[in-house]
């Protein structure tokens, strides 16, 4: 019979037996400790039993239909992105013009960031003493608070919009990131996903402006610029995410569109199935 | 006869090798740098524990394929996220728990269980041997779902320790303690489903 205080040492061990973890050199003496209580402790025994009982349950195997649906998908992306742009903004194409590019646009996300982090200090040294020349801190206004908080807004915003002009699409992806918090109360970082949402040459970014937006589709105009949006569309996949934004928000303004690309037979059967299968969900009927 | 073998399907997408042979990380590396017909191989690798990840969690086995595709779509969305050198099954399960979050919250109110799913017995096993499973399976519902997940996490989808602290944001030592706290009460309920007797 083992006693309580071995097998609190054991507790500290077994999940490491179970991993293999103790299946070293070094912890060979844990192991052989540990094998030792197990077998005193009927406890610690039956765990470590049941450990290896549950290795053994049988696991479900996939239908192989989902394999065909994964080809699909993957397929619809890889048409995504070989898809042309309907409209977008051209970058320079000479060499000498990708340097000046890289050289004037790549540094933008660092200085953002720079300036985003300058305002903060500044922002803290005038709250904490810079500010004491003149007026105690007691005498900060909810006005001055205010401005400030403006003014860091003015710099998020700057650094979010700086980002969605970059040329590398891991760039634009992090502005589309930075945006969410602005998205509720900023109608020019709202236009800005706009634009990516129609003319960015990613259909990743698209997507993630699609993530950003429909987070915050309570907005009327944002909704309707999502419906709008979907005529810029040559990827089946950002096709479809849209189609999946109008399940989610219940856009009925979005049902004309979605009963036209149901029956049109110029879209992705795929885009078709999806737009048919929302139209057929309880919330819209 | 033969099964087709896996590779033969991953080609009909492809017009490049998938590179089969790397390990998860590279292939990723490989999908964030534009070879997106390499996820394939990460597909094979991972859908399998992934459906029974969700499956075992409760949901159900439409929702569950629903959500490998959701998973897959994702990795693919925020393949130039994706940073190299890191553990792709971490960044996989985050992933994969934050679809499932997504889906529950979509479809609050439905009942998620699925009182279809049942083990799977292999034909020619014992009795009893189905009827343990069977305990086991029912023991693994009754726990609440944190403590299920982490042993989803370790058991079978061939997760570190260091993995699912990484995943779950708390130290490997926090992790070990949490295994061990789910076994003691996955053998608690264990033994009360075996003494009561279970139809």
């Amino acid at each position: 019979m083992s006693n309580h205080n071995e097998c609190e040492s054991a507790a500290a061990l077994l999940p490491d037996l179970w991993s293999g973890q103790l299946d070293t050199p070094e912890r060979s003496s844990d192991r052989l400790w540990l094998l030792a209580h197990i077998q005193a402790c009927a406890e610690c025994a039956g765990m470590t039993e049941l450990w290896h009982r549950l290795g053994g349950l049988p696991l479900v195997e996939p239908d192989p239909r989902q394999r065909q649906r994964f080809d699909q998908m993957l397929d619809a992306y890889q048409a995504g992105i070989a898809a042309p742009v309907t409209a977008g903004r051209t970058l320079p194409r000479t060499p000498a013009a990708a340097a000046w590019k890289q050289l004037f646009w790549h540094p933008l996300p660092a200085m953002a960031a720079v300036l985003l982090v300058a305002v903060g200090l500044g922002a803290g040294w005038w709250l904490r003493g810079g500010a004491a020349a003149t007026s105690r801190p007691a005498d900060i206004t909810s006005q001055q608070v205010a401005e400030l908080r403006q003014q860091v807004q003015a710099t998020q915003q700057l650094a979010v919009l700086s980002l969605l002009r970059q040329s590398s699409p891991s760039d634009r992806l992090q502005g589309v990131s930075y945006s969410t918090p602005l998205v509720a109360s900023d109608p020019e970082v709202v236009d800005a996903l706009m634009r990516s949402l129609k003319y960015d040459s990613s259909p990743d970014v698209r997507l993630a402006a699609i993530d950003a937006l429909t987070s915050h589709a309570g907005q009327p105009d944002i909704r309707s610029g999502l419906v709008q949006s979907f005529s810029y569309q040559k990827s089946p996949l950002v096709q479809i995410a849209l189609v999946d934004s109008f399940a989610e928000t219940r856009d009925q303004q979005a049902r004309p569109l979605l009963q036209r690309i149901s029956k049109d037979t110029a879209f992705n059967p795929e885009v078709r199935q999806r737009a048919a299968w929302v139209l057929a969900q309880p919330a819209w009927n | 006869m033969t099964s087709v073998a896996p590779i033969t399907m991953m080609q009909r997408t492809t017009s490049l090798p998938a590179r089969p042979d790397g390990d998860d990380d590279a292939v990723m590396c490989a999908v964030r740098d534009g070879e997106v017909h390499a996820l394939s191989t990460l597909y094979e690798r991972h859908q399998r524990a992934l459906l029974n990840y969700f499956l075992r969690l409760g949901t159900t086995r439409a929702n569950a394929e629903d959500l490998v595709q959701e998973v897959f779509m994702r990795i693919l969305k925020y393949r130039a996220t994706y940073r190299g050198g890191s553990r792709f099954i971490t960044w996989m399960y985050y992933i994969a728990r934050n679809a499932r979050l997504d889906q529950l919250h979509k479809r609050r109110g439905e009942s998620e269980w699925d009182d279809a799913y049942a083990p799977a017995v292999l034909p020619g096993d014992a009795a009893q041997a189905q009827q343990e499973q069977r305990l086991l399976e029912m023991a693994m519902a009754r726990l609440p779902e944190e403590k299920r997940e982490i042993l989803l996490l370790s058991r079978y989808q061939e997760m570190k320790y260091d993995d699912i602290a990484a995943l779950l944001g708390c130290e490997p030592g926090t992790v070990k303690v949490r295994v061990h706290r789910a076994m003691r009460e996955l053998r608690d309920a264990y033994q009360f489903l075996a003494h009561r007797g279970v139809q």
